[in-house]
């Protein structure tokens, strides 16, 4: 750090910095020292970014998040808020457009497991899935929901396949408050340019709001 | 650009290695750190493991830990992996790879370490999708604790009675704000 002279009558006196409890002002020459140091940065160091937030008005048969810069983040986040199916007891699932054509073949995997506040735990899987299952059946009477996040791995990495792994809590249509949590998988070595969140068996969506955010590393 | 609450702190990596260390990343700036972890490329059967450095940069490997996970295997009933007094945080921190058998097409996850730089104990969860062999995946979920007072500043990313090489292993880790 510069010798503080004080010249211009700016800053009283240096203050004494530790470490964890800086105090006092930044100066020019503060700034322009710390930045030679590598210790400031001019850099945006929020790395949780938002991409992209649709809401579901009507009704739909899916939402598409086909702008998710996959060649900027190797580590997506969706965020799936108050999720409601126009059926009784259905669910939303992801599937994935591989260069910008949406895969709907029986190869998506995944492995999870439910759990009910009405004291059942159940295994759910698939090796041979037209999607990736993130929540258990809906309700759809009011107030019912399902509310999920999933990770998404190596998306844009055309080398690698393309990992989730997700949480989800919601009411079904017993009514019973239930969880579900587990991962899944495109086993294809492909670029994932888009996806598709949709419910399972052809069914629709009438409400929710669903947020894509990407995770910067650098 | 929105601004997150996330703050990328460092990232490690490492080719033909059989194991990873990420020290001085853990500190008095942020309460809570998310790991993002990928690995790929394994020669060998092999499985990872995490252990926790402490703040004389040694690898904490006493029978200090307890932890308790769900394999969500897709070719058997799902395994529960348990144990108290372990030498790892974590003993699948990204299922396990059956090269025999293998896609070899490795996993991706996220862990989160709670408290690690004060003398408290420090806590974690972890979740993880792989390919572990042909046809078949595996989900991982977890929780861990290191039972010590110790002062977290780093990790270690290791094999537990494997000695596989990995073209590629990297770490990613970030502050929670």
């Amino acid at each position: 750090m510069v010798d503080k002279s004080n010249e211009y009558g700016y800053v009283p006196s240096s203050p004494t910095q530790a470490e964890g409890s800086n105090t006092g002002i930044f100066e020019v020459n503060d700034v322009t020292d710390l930045l030679l140091a590598g210790q400031w940065t001019l850099e945006d160091l929020g790395k949780l970014e938002l991409i992209e937030t649709q809401t579901v008005s009507g009704t739909v048969s899916e939402v598409d998040f086909t702008s998710i810069q996959e060649s900027t983040y190797n580590v997506h986040l969706l965020m799936l808020s108050n999720m409601l199916t126009e059926n009784n007891d259905k669910r939303t699932t992801l599937r994935f457009f591989e260069s910008g054509v949406i895969e709907t073949g029986s190869v998506y995997q995944f492995g999870n497991q439910v759990g009910t506040a009405g004291g059942t735990f159940t295994e759910v899987k698939s090796t041979a899935s037209s999607d990736i299952r993130i929540t258990d059946n809906t309700g759809n009477d009011t107030g019912e929901s399902s509310n999920t996040y999933v990770y998404l791995y190596n998306l844009g990495d055309s080398a690698k396949y393309s990992f989730t792994t997700s949480h989800s809590t919601g009411t079904n249509g017993t009514p019973t408050y239930f969880m579900e949590f587990g991962s899944g998988v495109l086993p294809q070595a492909s670029t994932v340019d888009g996806i598709r969140v949709l419910v399972n068996g052809g069914f629709n969506l009438t409400g929710g709001t669903l947020s894509l955010y990407g995770i910067a590393e650098s | 650009m929105a601004v997150g609450n996330l703050e990328f702190i460092k990232s490690a990596s490492g080719t033909s290695i059989t194991s990873l260390s990420v020290t001085d990343c853990f500190s008095a700036s942020y309460d809570v750190y998310a790991i993002k972890l990928d690995a790929d490329g394994y020669n060998a059967n092999s499985l990872l493991t995490l252990q926790l450095i402490d703040n004389t940069d040694t690898t904490i490997s006493t029978t200090s830990y307890d932890n308790a996970n769900l394999l969500l295997r897709t070719d058997t009933t799902y395994n529960e992996l348990r144990t108290t007094g372990d030498t790892v945080l974590f003993s699948r921190v990204i299922g396990f790879f059956d090269y025999n058998n293998g896609a070899r097409e490795g996993g991706s996850g996220i862990i989160y370490i709670f408290n690690p730089y004060t003398a408290d104990y420090t806590f974690a969860t972890c979740q993880s999708s792989s390919q572990f062999k042909t046809g078949q995946m595996t989900g991982q979920k977890g929780i861990g604790v290191l039972k010590t007072t110790d002062v977290i500043t780093g990790f270690h990313i290791t094999q537990d009675a494997y000695t596989a090489t990995y073209s590629d292993i990297n770490a990613s880790v970030f502050g929670v704000k």
